[in-house]
């Protein structure tokens, strides 16, 4: 399945279930026009060794980022058990990566460093395309990392200008392993930072669909370092955070949390800190930063299909002729589309206004680590 | 006791209330007092990122644009090094790559760049110490070493002159090597202000020129030789010493010496002996020394009994050439080439004398056939003048006679009256068509008729032919063949009718019983058109007079005939340059043919409309008739009156009665095109219009049948009629306009 104009994005999805012959796929819609950069995002389904070898022997000759997901985005909308594959053209884009591993002992100092050299060497290579550039940064991170916060910070801090989105990566609804595409290998604990640029115009955005409730509720005791809440309102955190959702007695799921997502108020806004799952001693694994005193509600939902219909025309407004839109779509927006029967006319949306990408444990934008957004890089024509 | 209770569970549940508000107070405190923490926890982070992202970012955005700008800076200078250093590397490798020497100095004049092949020239700098040794210092080590011719000869002047020329730097010199090298030095100046010089090694260039030269020598040699000995002249060359050094072929020929030349005149004493006591050379002189002269000298003398001519040259340095020229037969041939001139001028002269009385006798003649010429052409010409002018005048009264038997043949008349005037008739046509005829071969003669050569659909014509002859031929009792060709011919289309139509009418006139066939037969680029009957035959003796004029055979003098039509086919196509001929047994029939080259079929014309002739009554509409013959307005009065219509007469437009008739209103004029002084019909016909002041229909009547007239006629766009006019003609074209008019 591939969109072979010329010039355009290269964007194949792939159903076969043998790696290699998904990658032979993507290979037989790049059909050989030259590729400036690459982003793969795949089920946590696939062998990953496998996949890998396939990349590198079928895939050469530009750099190719990725990461396993939660689900695909694909041209049916939501997708599962896929591959997908969106190529830059080198005749208009230029795309320059570094890669960052060993994220427990990551340091923010050695990374702005990083990052600068980046950013110049990205200048310098796109300088070739035109005077009048767009840059935007891509970023993948392994989505159990726990270190989304501070990398997110550090890598924005140091692009300056350049604004950045990704995802954190996902593996299914298991929580298990996570891989970072970089180099045609997997990596656990890494994350990578890919300087887009073009004289196209290019666009970055991030939404939700969440208003926050009247309740409040207050963390009293947690574990901060691995994001897990014990206490809420003094109370165990699992008995509390149902009492207020307004449904003592249902089953706790990711399907509860995605209709219920805990909100928080910072810089004039809300924010969704999503839960990633209930615990046998009564706790809350959030799939953000927490800490002990912050002050949360439980947030409901508003029209979403009106929000993202919106979202979109400001996007066309933004950017003009839209080309692709490379989304980072929170897991639990599709949970939540599921528990609201919304999957088919979400798909439905999502294939009209041509997005691709895949479902995180998370999205980046600008400097935040966000929870159960819509984000992601709009490239015009 | 309830109440006790009641109030115990309430103590309780405050009490659990107060904890939990404690806990999250305390939660809150501290959540409070540790945001303002340096090192922030992870959540601290995102709300930093959230709240204050705006705040940092305006702090940092202008150090990180600074950062960002001083990183590209140093990318790009990163860049300009790798080029650089690229360029460094690609400059040494290609130095290094060349076979000659390369040196650059700088403008200090310090070694800066060199190359392996500079080095296998000088060993002796590779192995000294010096970082970058001045030239001067390269110079010395090289003198040191000797490496030089020059430098072990005189060391001291050789540096001092070396490094001289490297001073100047201005081109190539050449130094020879101790160890028998040659190598060419080309110094130049850099631009800013080093040398750079190329060593090249040229000793094979060096050797290879010796060789060079040396083979050049030998084949030049060789072909002189070679020159000499194709000589017919004997050749010899002496040097100062008096020895033979060269000598050919022929001088052995022309001396007698045999095989043994080197011994008889190896020496110029010997040849002079040779010559003069063995050949008796009259003349010593011719082959002695001349040690002075240097000038060329030749005599003629005798040598052997035979004459010949020797030359003798002096020849730097201090040499002598000799050639013998053996002339007798020359000579021999010269006298008698004299003596065949000299008989060859005297005949010339005879033939001269022969043929001006020829030329004289020939010019008479030619002017007396000139002088005949000039008089047969007048004759002829008068001929042809005298019979259109007879033609002509014949044809006016005739017209008259023929309008008036037309008029008479429409009363009533008494049975051996109309035989008369139906006789009369006859007779009018016979004269017609004998003047016709005649005037045809007047027009042909005075080339008066210019062919028209198209292609031409036979078929056409034959079709014509077919309409018109076969009535005639029905009425003799004969068959007639016309049978379609399918084939196209370059010819005029009423020269070549006229000749077929002759033909026939001969073939039909003079056949008593049996058929007249046509037949058409390709034959290569031409068509053999053929009239074959199965009439008398002609005897072979009679073959060439029927072509000509009033020729008729005796055996048909009873049947009518004028004799003029085989005359008219001749002249057609002698004009159309067809060939023609004929073919007869006595008795059996005969057969006239023509040869019409054969054409390519064209695209058949659109067949024009064949215009209906309209029966039933004439209009009586008023008609005038212009013609300054009294007798012929009398004629053709009496006739239209005859077929109902009012006339009026007159003899020009200025005619009252003409006018008056125009102004009672006219259907149509019918005017002769030659009127009285030089007047003429269709100005006429204007002038009567434009009394009208409309266009009146007209029809324009002449005897004269020039092409001339025809075309001014037709320009002016009226119906033509020839005199004498045929009333059945007349009426049709009448019926024609005035019908077309009524319309």
């Amino acid at each position: 399945m591939a969109s072979a104009v010329a010039d355009r994005l290269v964007v194949v999805a792939s159903h076969r279930a043998d790696p290699a012959e998904a990658v032979a796929e993507v290979a037989a819609g790049i059909a050989g026009r030259a590729i400036a950069g690459g982003l793969l995002f795949c089920s946590h389904r696939f062998e990953r060794e496998a996949l890998a070898l396939a990349l590198r022997e079928q895939l050469g000759g530009f750099p190719l980022i990725g990461c396993t997901s939660a689900g695909e985005l694909t041209e049916r909308g939501y997708d599962e058990d896929s591959l997908v594959f969106i190529g830059f053209p080198a005749d208009a884009f230029r795309m320059t990566v570094h890669c960052f591993d060993e994220l427990d002992h990551f340091d923010p100092e050695e990374g702005r460093r990083a990052i600068r050299q980046l950013a110049s060497s990205a200048a310098h290579s796109a300088r070739e395309l035109g005077d009048r550039l767009s840059h935007a940064a891509l970023f993948l991170v392994d989505g159990l990392s726990h270190r989304e916060e501070l990398l997110t910070m550090t890598v924005q801090e140091a692009l300056g200008d350049t604004v950045m989105v990704g995802g954190s990566s996902g593996d299914g609804m298991n929580f298990r392993e996570t891989g970072v595409l970089v180099d045609g290998h997997f990596h656990r604990d890494a994350a990578v930072v890919a300087i887009l640029s073009s004289a196209r115009p290019m666009h970055v955005f991030s939404a939700n669909h969440y208003r926050a409730g009247s309740e409040k509720m207050v963390v009293t005791a947690s574990d901060p370092e691995n994001r897990v809440v014990h206490e809420i309102n003094a109370l165990p955190a699992v008995d509390e955070y149902r009492r207020i959702a307004g449904r003592p007695g249902d089953a706790l799921g990711a399907a509860f949390f995605a209709a219920h997502p805990p909100m928080v108020r910072a810089g004039g806004g809300d924010h969704v800190r999503s839960i990633q799952q209930a615990n046998p001693d009564g706790s809350l694994t959030f799939y953000c930063a927490i800490d002990n005193g912050i002050v949360l509600t439980v947030g409901e939902p508003v029209d979403r299909l009106e929000g993202m219909r919106r979202l979109f025309d400001e996007i066309d407004q933004a950017v003009g002729r839209i080309d692709h839109i490379i989304g980072f779509d929170c897991v639990l927006n599709r949970i939540d589309a599921e528990n609201r029967q919304l999957t088919g006319e979400v798909s439905r949306l999502y294939a009209a206004r041509r997005v691709f990408g895949f479902n995180t444990y998370g999205e980046q934008y600008r400097a935040a680590h966000l929870n159960q957004t819509l984000s992601g890089l709009a490239i015009g024509r | 006791m309830a109440t006790r209770l009641q109030d115990s569970d309430e103590v309780a549940r405050l009490e659990e209330r107060v904890r939990r508000l404690e806990k999250i107070n305390a939660a809150l405190i501290d959540r409070v007092e540790r945001s303002s923490d340096l090192h922030g926890t992870a959540f601290s982070m995102f709300e930093t990122a959230i709240s204050l992202e705006a705040v940092v970012r305006s702090r940092t955005a202008e150090l990180e644009e600074t950062l960002a700008r001083l990183n590209a800076a140093n990318a790009d200078l990163a860049a300009a090094h790798r080029d650089a250093d690229a360029a460094r590397a690609r400059l040494r490798d290609a130095i290094e790559s060349l076979t000659d020497g390369f040196a650059l100095f700088d403008a200090e004049d310090r070694l800066v760049m060199c190359n392996k092949a500079y080095f296998g020239f000088w060993p002796e700098i590779e192995e000294h110490d010096s970082e970058a040794p001045r030239f001067s210092e390269v110079a010395e080590i090289v003198a040191r070493a000797g490496r030089t011719m020059g430098s072990r000869v005189a060391p001291h002047r050789w540096v001092a002159e070396r490094v001289a020329q490297h001073a100047i730097a201005d081109g190539a010199h050449v130094q020879a090597l101790s160890d028998g090298r040659w190598i060419q030095i080309s110094e130049l100046r850099t631009s800013e202000g080093g040398t750079v010089g190329i060593y090249t090694d040229i000793t094979e260039v060096k050797a290879e020129d010796a060789r060079e030269r040396a083979r050049e020598l030998a084949e030049r040699n060789l072909a002189l030789q070679a020159t000499l000995d194709t000589l017919s002249e004997g050749v010899c060359l002496y040097d100062s010493q008096r020895r033979l050094l060269a000598h050919n072929g022929g001088l052995e020929d022309l001396l007698g010496l045999g095989g043994d030349t080197g011994q008889v005149i190896g020496h110029h004493d010997g040849l002079a002996a040779h010559c003069r006591d063995v050949l008796g050379l009259d003349d010593a002189d011719a082959v002695a020394w001349r040690e002075d002269g240097d000038a060329r000298s030749q005599s003629e003398c005798l040598l052997g009994g035979r004459r010949f001519v020797i030359r003798s040259t002096p020849i730097a340095p201090d040499g002598m050439a000799f050639s013998f020229d053996d002339v007798t037969d020359r000579i021999a041939y010269q006298e008698s080439l004299r003596e065949t001139a000299e008989t060859l001028e005297r005949r010339v002269a005879e033939r001269t004398v022969e043929l001006e009385v020829e030329v004289a006798e020939r010019r008479a003649v030619e002017i007396e056939l000139i002088a005949a010429k000039t008089a047969a052409e007048l004759a002829n010409r008068s001929k042809t003048s005298f019979l259109a002018a007879a033609s002509h005048d014949l044809l006016q009264p005739l017209n008259a006679a023929r309008l008036f038997v037309g008029a008479l043949a429409e009363r009533r008349l008494a049975t051996p009256t109309r035989a008369l005037v139906d006789q009369t008739g006859v007779a009018l046509d016979s004269v017609e068509d004998l003047l016709e005829a005649l005037f045809e071969i007047s027009r042909l003669d005075a080339g008066a008729i210019q062919p028209e050569l198209a292609a031409i659909d036979l078929d056409q014509v034959v079709a014509a032919l077919r309409i018109e002859f076969a009535p005639l031929a029905r009425n003799q009792g004969l068959t007639l063949e016309i049978p379609e060709t399918g084939l196209w011919v370059e010819s005029d289309v009423r020269l070549l009718r006229r000749v077929l139509q002759n033909f026939l009418s001969n073939a039909i006139r003079y056949t008593a019983d049996g058929s007249v066939t046509i037949r058409a037969e390709p034959d290569g680029d031409m068509v053999r058109l053929a009239v074959r009957d199965t009439g008398p035959g002609i005897a072979r003796s009679d073959r060439e007079l029927i072509f000509e004029e009033f020729r008729r055979l005796g055996a048909i003098r009873g049947i009518p005939g004028k004799g003029l039509g085989l005359a008219i086919v001749k002249r057609a196509c002698a004009m159309l340059g067809h060939e023609f001929g004929l073919e007869s047994e006595l008795g059996e029939g005969s057969t006239f043919f023509i040869r019409v080259p054969r054409a390519q079929p064209q695209a058949r014309s659109a067949r024009i409309a064949q215009q209906r002739t309209r029966s039933g009554p004439d209009a009586a509409g008023p008609i005038l008739i212009i013609d300054n013959d009294q007798a012929i307005l009398e004629g053709m009065e009496a006739l239209l009156r005859n077929w109902g219509y009012q006339v009026t007469i007159a003899a020009g437009a200025d005619d009252p009665m003409a006018q008056a008739a125009v102004d009672r209103g006219v259907d149509l004029i019918i005017a002769d095109y030659h009127l009285e002084d030089d007047a003429r019909g269709d100005a006429a016909i204007a002038t009567l219009r434009r009394r009208a002041r409309r266009d009146i229909p007209a029809i324009v009547v002449t005897a004269d049948r020039s092409e001339e007239v025809k075309g001014l006629i037709a320009e002016a766009g009226f119906p033509l009629l020839n005199k004498p006019v045929k009333p059945a003609q007349l009426r049709a074209l009448l019926r024609t306009i005035i019908a077309d008019r009524g319309a």
